[in-house]
């Protein structure tokens, strides 16, 4: 038997789970889930799921046998660089995922198997599209029977992408302190009555919220109720068809006009660009993270030279916005995340170690911070010394713009405040950033008050 | 309606299925069929009568 440990979010289903060893994540497939993955190979469902990009693809390790009792296989499935989590997702990316989810259900039935989890932290986003990382989600179907994960599909996908079209787009927020998916008679109470006018609505959240308190004393082992194929079939059509129309309510968001008032004239702006493309060809990054990345203006100059990125930004709308430009160009070596750096994402469930905190992820070796320092520090109180460490303990290089306090973006934060910011200015930001970055050359830009910042450990 | 399903041993899962939700499929599993082949024929009335010309083939039928 091998050495390695297992990966602390892979706990709870007894058909296998991840390990890591020397550096590779690998997965365990318990000999109980022989049948169910065998079928999985041999009724050509995992091909066909794999061609069309929604199955992490694998390769069997033969000689390996496991890292405990009973072992079938081993298996090493391509690795995700970045993990991310519904909670982090805007709109669009939620939907996607839904959809997927249920284009792979719809498969498997036709390949004699079902999903036994519909969870969303199994899809994970990968070469730009959301894709199952589970391969042990399948089972065998059985003529007849109910879809055993049609409640965690709901409470997952459903409910708080119902909540994010007809109450706000912020809510799945929620799903950090509901690790199960958002509780139903919670979604269904939320929910503007007019939501019960849809008979999509109507049927799996507001009566499957119903029906869940009514039976919530029973035993789900004594209930079988027949779901015919057919039945079944029309069910997944369903959701999808209610998914599929869910859409965002347009409003005008706090940052999605943010190019409109940038504070710089059309040939700074552009210098502005020049100068960050170049900084970033010269040091060649392998992964960079763009903080405040909005729909992502700056990002592209990462994205096109080929780098990966995480694009983050505190505004869902932004953030939709960037992701379905992305999708829309079929650009995916970019992944939009809403994040708010001032309280990233914690580590969450069982002993706070199933869901992983920011840091916890792949860390990037650039960090890019622009028009962000004013936010943080005057809008949030935070110190400088504090954003610098934090931004050195995340990233060795850092690219970040100063926004001094004569800008009209900062003066527009001190109007309704008062100034009690004596020691915002470019001398002070220096001294306390040089504590912690090195080596520092600023790139000053025509036109403009503001400055830009590389800086290196 | 929702109270009328013959109890019967069976589902074993790993996830909690949720009785409700078992016992709820089965009538939304039987609603949702009677909707979709209604709008299936509506919409071949009005492709007929010229109302519709796009095809409603989403992904899921592509599958």
């Amino acid at each position: 038997m091998n050495k390695g440990y297992k990966e602390s979010s892979s706990f709870r289903d007894p058909s296998g789970f991840l390990f890591w060893e020397n550096g590779k994540l690998l997965r365990q497939i318990n000999s109980g889930y022989k049948e169910d993955y065998d079928h999985l190979v041999r009724s050509g469902l995992y091909e066909k799921l794999v061609t069309k990009e929604l199955l992490i693809p694998h390769k069997e390790l033969a000689e390996h046998t496991g890292i405990s009792e009973g072992c079938y296989k081993v298996i090493e499935p391509q690795l995700i660089d970045f993990i991310s989590y519904a909670y982090e997702w805007s709109f669009n990316q939620l939907k996607d995922a839904a959809l997927v989810t249920l284009r792979i259900q719809n498969l498997a039935l036709k390949h004699g198997m079902i999903l036994k989890d519909a969870s969303a932290y199994n899809i994970q986003f990968y070469k730009g599209k959301p894709i199952l990382i589970d391969t042990l989600s399948f089972e065998k179907y059985q003529e007849n029977s109910p879809w055993i994960a049609y409640r965690q599909f709901v409470q997952h996908f459903l409910a708080p992408l119902a909540l994010m079209s007809y109450c706000d787009i912020r809510l799945n927020s929620m799903l950090k302190n509901h690790l199960d998916g958002i509780p139903l008679e919670m979604a269904s109470r939320l929910l503007p009555w007019h939501t019960k006018l849809n008979l999509g609505l109507i049927l799996h959240i507001h009566t499957h919220s119903l029906a869940q308190k009514k039976y919530q004393a029973s035993s789900a082992a004594l209930v079988k109720p027949e779901l015919s194929r057919k039945r079944m079939e029309a069910l997944i059509k369903s959701l999808w068809q209610l998914i599929h129309k869910l859409k965002v309510r347009e409003k005008d968001s706090e940052w999605v006009d943010y190019y409109t008032f940038t504070n710089y004239t059309p040939s700074s702006f552009d210098q502005k660009k020049t100068i960050i493309h170049g900084v970033i060809q010269d040091i060649k990054p392998s992964f960079v993270w763009d903080i405040g990345a909005n729909t992502g203006e700056f990002t592209q100059l990462v994205s096109r030279l080929g780098i990966p990125c995480i694009a983050f930004d505190i505004d869902h709308l932004a953030v939709d916005r960037h992701y379905v430009q992305l999708k829309k160009h079929n650009l995916t070596n970019t992944l939009p995340l809403v994040l708010d750096i001032t309280n990233p994402s914690p580590a969450i469930g069982w002993a706070n170690n199933e869901r992983m905190n920011l840091e916890m992820r792949k860390k990037p070796d650039l960090i890019m911070a622009l028009a962000l320092i004013h936010h943080l520090a005057i809008s949030n109180n935070i110190p400088f010394e504090q954003i610098a460490s934090y931004l050195g303990r995340l990233s060795d290089k850092l690219i970040i713009e100063f926004v001094p306090k004569e800008d009209s973006q900062v003066q527009l934060l001190l109007t309704s405040r008062k100034d009690v910011f004596p020691d915002y200015s470019k001398d002070s930001f220096l001294r306390c950033f040089k504590e912690v970055f090195h080596k520092i050359d600023a790139l000053e830009i025509d036109d403009s008050t503001r400055t830009i910042f590389f800086m290196q450990k | 309606m929702l109270l009328d399903f013959p109890l019967n041993p069976a589902v074993i899962a790993y996830i909690d299925p949720g009785t409700g939700s078992i016992i709820l499929q089965a009538v939304v599993g039987a609603i949702a069929g009677i909707a979709i082949a209604a709008k299936f024929y509506w919409h071949r009335v009005q492709k007929i009568f010229g109302f519709r010309k796009k095809s409603d083939i989403d992904e899921l039928d592509e599958d």
